[in-house]
């Protein structure tokens, strides 16, 4: 068995442009649900918004990249509101609810006959970042060293989308520690306190929501690109339930929590891939136990139980400033 | 307060309500015909367990509709208008069973309250830095007084959540008092808060009438009601029975019957109360 090339596999998939995808998609759960509480269970729908808005827009009607981006924004805006203006002046659970089913409602809309004029139905479209591919500085060339290398095409994919991680975590950790954000947590706590003090919960909640749908709907677009594809079926409820493993490994309400979750995610799946496929190929594990094929929902059991030891050892993920002190000891130690 | 004897016509009244209504269902849990609160002065909200104290405190602050009626807020129409625009204009509440908001510090639940801040729009955190920074370092040094006041200064960087009970309602005290509030609506704010300590708090609650906060509270405890009110209204079964100096409504025959006789009466009697209320 080769480690070096399990190790290899590892690291290009937790640097490479499909974990800067999550992390983004988490940085934006993160605002919702790790600050404000909004429990939106459709992240994936956001992105699916976000890579269509842009892509139907670029195939379709001929915009330039940018403007197809701009699309995708303001698909991933108005998602934000129909989703937020109806539920967010109920209870909670109203919001959950309507995420979850208009994420998977969009898709089925998006990959059926009908909407197929606009949205190319199931088989999606493909090739479609030429413009966007045409701007690459670093060339068709490899870069790296023997196994830890990228092609030119995925290091400026992932460059890309690391920057705008970065962007979306610095706009994060300007808002969280301002007075805004002070609101954001304050309504995660106890909605009706800060109502009493005299602000707009409701208002708060919305922008909230809408800010981290955004950033999901730039993760869409990322997504898109780096694939040079897009099918309805890439945006399944699967893909809302990872970015919140993302943000649960890493640390919910940490501003830098769904960028280390987002690496840890795809450390621990592209290593337990790798270790698996030549651990079949090589017999150490018979392939009458196990298939190459059975590898890719296995990978994803490993990742749960990490999820789970995780939970159980520190609860609020990696950066979890929780665990260490508890409220117990907090308490203990104001008394002493 | 038309049938009042002793000149409490002479103020203003912050707070005016006529007819309101709050039903559930079959059950009619405020039924107040007409209520008011003189400007300036400490005005106890009394009566027996489901009277209709707390859900008219809930419907008067936005935070439960009325069925019917209408309420003034500094000879304004206010009826209707959501929470946060009538905490905006000045009428601050708190919670009969406290709320803290656990995961912030003491400083951050005091902090919060400050009216007017800057940088509370996504526009003016992201690029009003300076101005709100400024804004808060004035803030962070009121909010540090209000708490040293409530012997909390010490737990300042403390989350809410590791603090007692009694410590809770200091805090939503201090909390509401970081508000600069025009009228203070208290929902039994003693409860739970150890005796000796309730003296400072009674104190405390002097000083900000003192300085021109009016305040209406619920409390239970007679004693505190007559030796800190101005004025006191007291409710049963949604409606209100009577209204006046503590002095008065303790002698009132109705209140008597209601709520002093049916379950303080056994251990105090109601006309060493009222005397009470007629000490300096
Ligand atoms: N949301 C509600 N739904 C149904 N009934 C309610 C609701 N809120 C209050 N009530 C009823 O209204 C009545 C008045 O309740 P309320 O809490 O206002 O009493 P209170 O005077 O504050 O009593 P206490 O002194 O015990 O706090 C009670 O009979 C209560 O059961
Ligand atoms: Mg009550």
């Amino acid at each position: 068995m080769d480690l070096i090339a399990v190790l290899a596999d590892a690291v290009r998939a937790a640097v490479g442009p499909q974990a800067a995808v999550f992390a983004l998609a988490a940085v934006g759960l993160n605002l919702q649900f790790g600050y404000a509480g909004l429990m939106n269970f459709g992240q994936a729908g956001f992105m699916l918004v976000g890579g269509y808005g842009m892509t139907v827009s670029v195939t379709r009607y001929g915009a330039p990249l940018w403007l197809g981006v701009l699309v995708g924004l303001l698909m991933g805006f108005l998602l934000a509101l129909l989703l937020g203006v109806p539920t967010l002046r109920l209870r909670g659970d109203y919001l959950a609810i309507a995420t979850i089913a208009a994420a998977e409602i969009l898709r089925l809309l998006f990959r059926s006959e009908a909407a197929a004029p606009l949205t190319y139905g199931v088989f999606g479209v493909q090739q479609f970042a030429s413009d966007f591919y045409d701007l690459n500085p670093f060339g068709g060339g490899s870069y790296g060293i023997g196994r830890f290398s990228l092609s030119g095409g995925q290091l400026w994919i992932a460059l890309v989308g690391w920057l705008l991680v970065a962007a979306a975590v610095a706009l994060t950790a300007l808002l969280v520690s301002s007075p805004w954000g002070r609101v954001i947590r304050a309504i995660r706590n106890d909605e009706e306190v800060v109502r009493a003090l005299g602000k707009n919960t409701y208002a708060y909640k919305l922008q909230a929501l809408a800010l981290g749908g955004l950033m999901a709907s730039v993760a869409g677009m990322v997504l898109a690109l780096a694939s040079q594809a897009i099918t309805p079926d890439t945006y399944t409820a699967d893909l809302s339930f990872y970015a919140f493993a993302v943000l649960l490994l890493g640390g919910v309400g940490r501003v830098l929590g769904p960028v280390v979750g987002a690496v840890l995610f795809w450390l621990l799946l592209a290593a337990s891939d790798s270790l698996l496929r030549q651990a079949i190929t090589s017999g150490v594990i018979s392939d009458e136990v196990l298939s190459t094929s059975d590898v890719g929902p296995i990978r994803l059991a490993l990742v749960g139980i990490a999820l789970i030891l995780f939970m159980y050892f520190r609860a609020g993920g990696l950066l979890s400033r929780r665990t260490p002190k508890t409220a117990a000891t907090a308490k203990a130690e104001v008394a002493a | 307060m038309t049938s009042s004897p002793s000149g409490h016509e002479t103020t203003r009244p912050i707070l005016s309500a006529q007819g309101v209504q709050r039903r559930f269902g079959g059950l009619t849990a405020v039924d107040v015909d007409e209520f008011a609160v003189r400007g300036g002065t400490i005005t106890a909200l009394i009566g027996p367990n489901g009277a209709g104290k707390s859900t008219f405190f809930n419907v008067l602050t936005g935070f439960d509709r009325a069925d019917a009626g209408a309420w003034q807020l500094e000879g304004r129409e206010v009826t209707g208008l959501p929470a946060y625009r009538l905490a905006r204009q000045g009428m601050v509440r708190t919670f009969q069973l406290t709320r803290s908001l656990a995961d912030l510090t003491l400083e951050e639940n005091v902090l919060l309250a400050a009216p007017g801040q800057r940088g509370e729009g996504i526009g003016g955190a992201l690029f009003g830095r300076r101005s709100w920074r400024r804004q808060e370092a004035d803030n962070t040094e009121r909010a540090r007084e209000l708490l040293a006041r409530f012997g909390l200064e010490q737990m300042a960087g403390q989350p809410a959540g590791v603090l007692s009970g009694g410590q809770r309602k200091l805090l939503e005290m201090a909390r509401a008092l970081m508000s600069e509030p025009r009228l203070l609506l208290l929902d039994e704010p003693m409860a739970g808060v150890n005796p000796r300590l309730v003296e400072t708090l009674l104190d405390h609650i002097r000083q900000v009438r003192a300085e021109g906060t009016t305040i209406l509270f619920v409390e239970h405890d007679m004693d505190v009601v007559a030796d800190i009110s101005d004025d006191v209204v007291c409710m049963a079964f949604g409606r209100v029975l009577a209204t006046g100096t503590p002095a008065e409504v303790m002698r009132d025959p109705e209140v008597i019957d209601a709520y002093l006789g049916s379950d303080e009466a056994d251990d105090d009697d109601p006309a060493h109360l009222a005397g009470k209320g007629r000490q300096p």
